[in-house]
């Protein structure tokens, strides 16, 4: 019981502090200077060396699923639908949502580590001391760097994805490739597209709050950024996870547009 | 020749949980005066510092910079009295990801608009002042603890402060580099500038100050130039050399 109230406790104190950060940053977010050049700095950092891990994740990805799919459906004779339903499981989940928690783990944990050993060497005060705002110069930019890379790296990975599954196709269901792609290219509409767009601009914004979030409160020592890291992951998968509950019953609940592609 | 109060600060509590630290202080800072706080590790003498600029708000009372109190100001206008009070932190407290040089532009970066040229000659200017010649490109792993302290120090003169508060600037320091940084500070107020020094460091704060404060149990016990305070308070400032605790109160030792 007690287990349980401690975790209700900080439960309600994440979001208080969520919350406020958020206050924090639209607060500041359209004040002079903006700092572009670091917000690129760190849209680099964050993108370009996610790459790697990105592209291995979308080929293994394209590969295991269309094996998968493809050869249970040929023994129907309905191999023709796994570029249908590879493309619909790209944008639904496997490039909006599992490549997130790759990214969390990656980006997010990088960003409260950083952050969390600047507070820890009082560089955040000394930039208050300097009349410079760290919300403004440290976590707007890797906030907006986060919102911008994440999509992108999603976008890059459903498109390796799908090369590697229309190659597959090709490989072992011999189908044709051209034909695999046009297939897939037809079946979402722009609604499904954008939505799969809209979540993962979502989770990168649980996942840069969240990260921030856990590397503004170290205050104890550096044995707490490892603690602050951990917890900003798993707060993050959770965010996740619950965010692509809720988005995706809203989707199909009031918007439509899934249900029509699923049943085209 | 001392000017007006700079600094004042009047009924001045701080308490960390129920725990009060600092129990009603009051004194001021003149104009061109070098006041050294002295006291015992925990005592308040940091927490001060960071309330003057505003990192840290007190439980109650007033601080005053230039007539106008610090206190009941927001983020945005506490800017202006970080522009005017600069803040030397204990260990520097350099931003790693950015070289010397970028240490030291960036007040000029932020605040005005001074050419690149123009920031990169009072940059140079200002690492030769403090004999840092050739660390521009290096980053602050790189540098020595004197090193860093220094350059943290330089960084706080890019904007030309009228007050400097230095947190312990001297702990962890050789001797070489303790003179060095004397020199340095003694070089600053020459210059007129004004500064509050927190140190444990009896003969730096002799060398510096106009007048000392002595910090015990949250409260002023002395308050006196140099001479005076060796003079009329030998006694607590002998048990606070000795390392008795509670060497700087009268009623402690008294038990």
């Amino acid at each position: 019981m007690i287990f349980f109230i401690n975790y209700l406790k900080d439960g309600l104190k994440f979001f208080k502090g969520f919350f406020s950060l958020v206050t924090l940053i639209f607060s500041e977010l359209f004040k002079r200077p903006f700092y572009y050049q670091l917000m690129i700095k760190n849209m680099y950092d964050f993108g370009y060396r996610s790459l790697f891990i990105v592209t291995a994740f979308a080929v293994s990805t394209g590969y295991v699923v269309t094996l998968h799919i493809g050869l249970s459906l040929e023994k129907y004779g309905a191999k023709l639908y796994v570029s249908k339903i590879m493309i619909i499981s790209l944008f639904a989940e496997i490039s909006t949502v599992l490549i997130v928690f790759i990214l969390a783990g990656k980006i997010g944990s990088g960003i409260t580590s950083e952050v969390g050993s600047m507070k820890l060497t009082e560089q955040f005060d000394a930039f208050k001391a300097l009349g410079i705002s760290p919300v403004k110069r440290v976590i707007i930019p890797k906030v907006l760097a986060c919102l911008i890379i994440i999509p992108i790296l999603c976008i890059i990975s459903s498109m390796i994805s799908l090369l590697v599954s229309a190659y597959i196709g090709k490989l072992y269901l011999q189908l044709d490739y051209i034909d695999f792609l046009a297939r897939a290219l037809r079946t979402p509409k722009l609604g499904f597209v954008i939505f799969g767009f809209f979540k993962t601009m979502v989770f990168a914004f649980f996942i840069a709050i969240t990260s921030c979030y856990y590397g503004l409160n170290v205050e104890k020592g550096s044995y707490e950024i490892g603690r602050a890291t951990m917890r900003a992951i798993v707060v993050s998968f959770m965010l996740i996870i619950c965010g692509d509950f809720v988005l995706t019953g809203f989707y199909y609940s009031f918007i439509h547009f899934g249900v029509e592609n699923v049943r085209n | 020749m001392l000017g007006t109060n700079l600094i004042e600060i009047k009924n001045f509590h701080v308490s960390y949980g129920k725990k009060l630290v600092l129990k009603n202080l009051s004194f001021h800072v003149k104009a061109k005066e070098c006041l050294t706080l002295l006291g015992e590790s925990g005592v308040g003498k940091t927490t001060l510092l960071r309330c003057i600029i505003g990192l840290k708000r007190p439980t109650n009372g007033e601080i005053f910079v230039e007539g106008e109190n610090v206190v009941e100001m927001d983020e945005e206008k506490l800017l202006a009295v970080r522009k005017k009070v600069a803040y030397a932190f204990q260990n520097g407290a350099l931003f790693d990801s950015m070289t010397v040089f970028e240490n030291l532009a960036l007040p000029l970066t932020e605040h005005t608009q001074l050419s690149f040229q123009t920031i990169k000659k009072r940059v140079k200017k200002e690492l030769e002042e403090f004999d840092l010649q050739g660390t521009e490109k290096l980053y602050p792993s790189e540098l020595s603890g004197g090193m860093k302290k220094r350059v943290g120090i330089a960084r706080c003169m890019m904007l030309k402060p009228k007050v400097i508060l230095y947190d312990e600037p001297t702990v962890s320091l050789d001797p070489y580099n303790t003179a060095n940084l004397v020199k340095t500070m003694l070089k600053l107020k020459k210059k007129g500038t004004t500064s509050i020094l927190v140190t444990h460091n009896m003969s730096v704060a002799m060398q510096i100050s106009d007048r000392i404060a002595l910090l015990s149990e949250g409260k002023i016990v002395a308050i006196g130039t140099p001479e005076t305070i060796e003079k009329d308070y030998n006694v607590l400032l002998k048990n606070f050399m000795k390392g008795i605790k509670g060497g700087l109160s009268y009623e402690k030792i008294s038990h």
